[in-house]
């Protein structure tokens, strides 16, 4: 949730929340205590005025009272009394009267009506004009009096029966002194009353008469009334009192303001009995209407009356009804108050805690939208303009302050580093360029091959060799791209290849081919092309990273060899033919072919012939050092009998040996096993050893060839052989090599200066060839050597056997 | 002597060394006839009853070389397949020696490495061994 609305929203909603709890508080307990109040005023009212209708009442009730003690003497109430008391056959009488009566017809009730007694009893009790004035009414419309046999004396008013003897009333007011009846309707008197009926004495307190007053309880009516009339109960100016309702002992309505309750109603439910068990009348509530007017629920109060003096009291009831809306209108308007009182600060609040969440979301919300900008790269704008609203100090300011001094930082850091990286990019494109330029103008090719076999980059040379474009070559597996065949066609399987090589060795290592080597490239058009091929391993940071191979078309160079081979090959044989011819013709000379010479012609023709031979010898030897200078005489070894050789080469020197009468020393182990060597070319570098060695010894000197097999770990002349070698070694007595020439004498053409004084004839040519053809075939020739006193040559050879090399030619064609 | 001279077809471009060999051949008592080409050769073989071997060398005028002359004369189907064929050659690639050996050539001489009077009476020899074989 946003800080603005975190601010605001508890903030409001407590104070409302806070309003409306101490609003309802508030209200329900004002309410409680003015339910209390009212319903305890109510209570003094209601039977205030029940007390009021009885005190009424009961003045009525006394009037009779005294009044009887004077009809008791009245002359007329006595007369009565005593015609009755000795009248014979008095029931008949009574009857007939009565009957007669009772249908209207007899004098009698006109008599009654208006005697003496009558007269008094009017003036006594109706004073018509008097209540008339004061009330509107009469109070009493009826009054009658009987003597003590029942029948009537005096009355105001035609009454209905003479008799009265026999009614129940009659016989309780003669017990019990005082009768009180319940309410009617009296017609004639149109009127609702209640009859109250004295008990008449006499002077000894006999029995003598009863007097029946009828009182019209309007008087009551009214008392109900003025309840519900306008009410100051103190607190307010407020009708509380909304209805009222007089019920009798009985539980019949008397009198209620409710328009639904009339006279002799029953009140709901014998609620009156329920009312008259509680004592003196309480204030319990509720009683629920169930009768209900339009108003709503009204909580009653009822009391029942306690009685005035020694009036036990009518046992009436007087029910209260009081709105409770209006009697908690205090309550209700203080909840308004309070209400409203919170609807106002919560409003208040509401706009505090804005502004408050304001002054602090918007700076950070400016804030936010700054870093933003920040984020992507624009430094140039200003703080806005909500840092000023806050006040000076305010920690927002300082924020914003802080926040100010941070981009305008960034903002120079950025644009340095700019610069540099400006810098950075354009000495990098430089160099780049100058790289693109370089290996664009290389004209050989180049490829560099990743550890997972993929060409990673490569040059427009390695592009227009191969025929490739670099686009298809990068990414792929190298060997979908180059295929190397050999000269006759045959795939080279890439294991074989130097990449491979390069890629599965350890320690930077570099292989090279070279012309003599067999690798010829496919291009796509399925020719093919010879190629030497560098390839060196690049170690980034101590770890492998790949190979690059440089390649080179050498279809030239091949050309080239074959064209010096060739060259070669056709000069020795342009050489040879005229000294062949040379030769022959010799020889059939001194064959005497051509007739027979003098002895000077023979020796002059076998000078010639000597010198021929010679320069057969150094044809000879030209054309292998051409040939091995070329690097392009094969290797083929093949299981060589050893011993063998060297027999065959000790029969050639034999007879130079014999003439110059040389101790020649024959040390060739027997048991040295058939050796992979090329015999031709093995043949060679001894041959030449020891021609020399024989040449080079003066007669009766000694020449010694010793041949045998030594294991790895052994020592020859002092130095320690790596492998199972065979070795040999050629000693002679004979002249030497000067010191200052030691360096000098596998050197082509050269001889020493002791041997040119000695008149030998040689090439210069033989050490230079043995050792030639030793390291072509991965062997080690060296020598010790004293002048005049001798020389030995050693050479030791690998059993591994000599490495098989093709070459365009064999030495010695 | 009984028997006839033998005949022998010399195939050599070099004058001079033609000579040579033609006058040692005669004194060794060989019919000689002489090719410096191998249509020359060829057409010898035709004509010729008999011969008893050539002498070829490698190197010849034209075009072709004494290997063509080889392979030419293995292809007839007449019996001059048969005839013992000495290439004396200065070239000694053993891959043409090889390649001679193969056609079926009795042996391969290199000119410098030997004497004339030493390939003549190799020849000889090898032709009286093999007339007595037949």
């Amino acid at each position: 949730m946003k800080i603005r609305h975190k601010i605001l929203i508890p903030f409001t909603l407590s104070i409302i929340a806070f309003g409306v709890f101490a609003a309802l508080f508030v209200s329900w307990h004002v309410q409680d205590k003015t339910r209390e109040i009212i319903q305890e005023n109510m209570f003094l009212l209601a039977q205030e005025k029940l007390r009021d209708i009885d005190r009424v009442v009961v003045a009525r009730i006394e009037q009779a009272e005294v009044y009887v003690s004077d009809i008791a003497l009245e002359e007329t109430f006595k007369e009565s009394n005593d015609t009755f008391e000795k009248m014979e056959d008095r029931e008949a009488y009574i009857e007939e009267i009565d009957t007669e009566w009772r249908q209207g017809v007899s004098p009698l009730t006109a008599q009654i009506t208006e005697n003496e007694l009558s007269e008094e009893i009017r003036t006594e009790f109706q004073l018509n004009a008097f209540y008339e004035k004061r009330y509107g009414h009469p109070i009493f419309p009826e009054v009658f009096v009987t003597n003590k046999f029942g029948v009537n004396v005096a009355q105001t008013n035609a009454t209905s029966d003479y008799y009265q003897a026999d009614e129940a009333w009659w016989q309780e007011t003669k017990e019990n002194g005082l009768y009180i009846s319940e309410i009617r309707s009296d017609e004639s008197a149109e009127a609702n009353v209640i009859d109250i009926a004295v008990r008449i004495e006499d002077e000894e307190g006999n029995f003598s008469g009863v007097l029946l007053v009828a009182y019209d309880i309007r008087e009551v009516v009214r008392a109900v009334e003025t309840l519900v009339a306008r009410n100051t109960t103190g607190l307010l100016d407020v009708q509380t009192v909304t209805k009222a309702t007089l019920l009798n002992a009985g539980g019949s309505v008397i009198h209620s303001t409710r328009r639904d309750f009339n006279l002799f109603d029953r009140y709901e439910d014998n609620v009156h009995k329920e009312i008259q068990g509680h004592d003196a009348g309480g204030m319990y509530q509720p009683l629920l209407e169930t009768k209900t007017d339009s108003f709503s629920d009204d909580l009653l109060i009822h009391a029942h009356s306690k009685g005035v003096r020694h009036f036990e009291g009518l046992g009436w009831i007087l029910i209260t009804a009081y709105s409770e809306e209006e009697a908690f209108s205090v309550a209700s308007f203080l909840r308004n108050i309070i209400f409203l009182t919170v609807l106002i600060v919560a409003i208040l609040a509401f706009i505090v805690s804005r502004r408050i969440a304001h002054s602090i979301a918007d700076p950070i919300e400016e804030l936010t939208v700054q870093s933003k900008r920040l984020a992507e790269g624009d430094f140039t704008t200003q703080i806005g303009q909500s840092a000023e609203r806050g006040s000076k100090d305010d920690e927002i300011k300082a924020l914003f302050h802080a926040f100010e001094t941070m981009r305008c930082k960034l903002k120079e850091m950025y644009e340095s580093l700019d610069e540099k990286v400006r810098e950075r990019t354009r000495s990098l494109a430089e160099a780049n360029a100058r790289n693109k330029a370089m290996l664009t103008s290389i004209g050989d090719g180049l490829i560099f091959i990743s550890m997972n076999r993929q060409i990673v980059f490569t040059n427009g040379a390695a592009e227009n060799m191969l025929g490739v474009t670099q686009r298809d070559m990068i990414g792929s597996v190298w060997t979908d791209i180059v295929t190397a065949v050999t000269g006759k066609g045959e795939v080279v399987p890439p294991e074989d290849m130097p990449m491979e090589q390069v890629l599965n060795a350890e320690g930077g290592v570099v292989v090279s081919t070279n012309t003599a080597d067999d690798f010829y490239f496919t291009r796509t058009d399925r020719s093919t092309f010879p190629v030497i091929i560098t390839a060196s391993q690049v170690v980034v940071e101590g770890e492998k990273a790949g190979v690059i191979v440089v390649f080179r078309d050498i279809t030239k160079d091949k050309q080239i060899d074959e064209a010096k081979t060739e060259f070669v090959s056709l000069a020795s044989h342009q050489l040879r033919t005229p000294l062949s011819t040379i030769n022959w013709y010799i020889e059939m000379l001194l064959d005497g072919d051509a007739g027979p010479l003098k002895k000077e012609q023979t020796e002059f023709l076998e000078q010639v012939y000597t010198s021929n031979q010679r320069m057969v010898g150094l044809v000879e030897a030209l054309l292998n050092v051409s040939r091995l200078e070329l690097g392009t005489f094969a290797v083929n070894p093949e299981e060589t009998d050893i011993p063998a050789l060297f027999r065959s080469i000790f029969d050639e020197v034999k007879p130079v040996v014999d003439q110059k009468c040389l101790d020649f020393v024959d040390d060739v182990q027997r048991n040295i096993p058939n050796t992979k060597v090329d015999p031709d070319l093995t043949r060679m570098i001894f041959e030449n050893l020891i021609t020399n060695a024989v040449k080079y010894t003066p007669e009766k000197g000694q020449v010694r060839v010793s041949a045998y097999i030594a294991t790895a770990g052994e020592q020859v002349d002092e130095k320690e052989i790596r492998e199972d070698s065979l070795v040999v070694e050629v000693a002679d007595t004979g002249y030497g090599i000067p010191d200052n020439q030691k360096d000098q004498i596998f050197n082509k053409l050269f001889r020493a200066d002791n041997v040119q004084q000695k008149d030998t004839t040689g090439t210069g040519l033989g050490l230079y060839i043995s050792k030639l053809i030793v390291d072509h075939v991965g062997g080690k020739i060296w020598f010790n050597s004293q002048e005049n006193e001798g020389t030995s040559f050693f050479v030791t050879l690998p059993l591994s056997g000599m490495r098989k090399k093709k070459g365009s030619k064999t030495l010695g064609e | 002597m009984a028997e006839l001279k033998r005949t022998i077809l010399v195939v050599e471009d070099e004058r001079p060394l033609l000579e040579a060999i033609k006058k040692k051949l005669e004194i060794n008592d060989f019919q000689v006839v002489t090719a410096r080409t191998t249509e020359q050769a060829l057409s010898y073989v035709d004509e010729l009853e008999r011969i008893d071997a050539i002498w070829l060398d490698h190197y010849l005028l034209g075009q072709e070389s004494g290997l063509d002359f080889v392979a030419s004369l293995k292809k007839e189907a007449s019996g001059s397949k048969e005839i013992p064929i000495y290439v004396v050659s200065n070239t000694a690639s053993p891959d043409k020696v090889q390649t001679y050996l193969r056609f079926g050539v009795t042996k391969y001489f290199v000119k410098a490495e030997h004497r004339l009077e030493e390939i003549i009476l190799e020849i000889q020899d090898h032709i009286k061994n093999g007339s007595k074989e037949e």
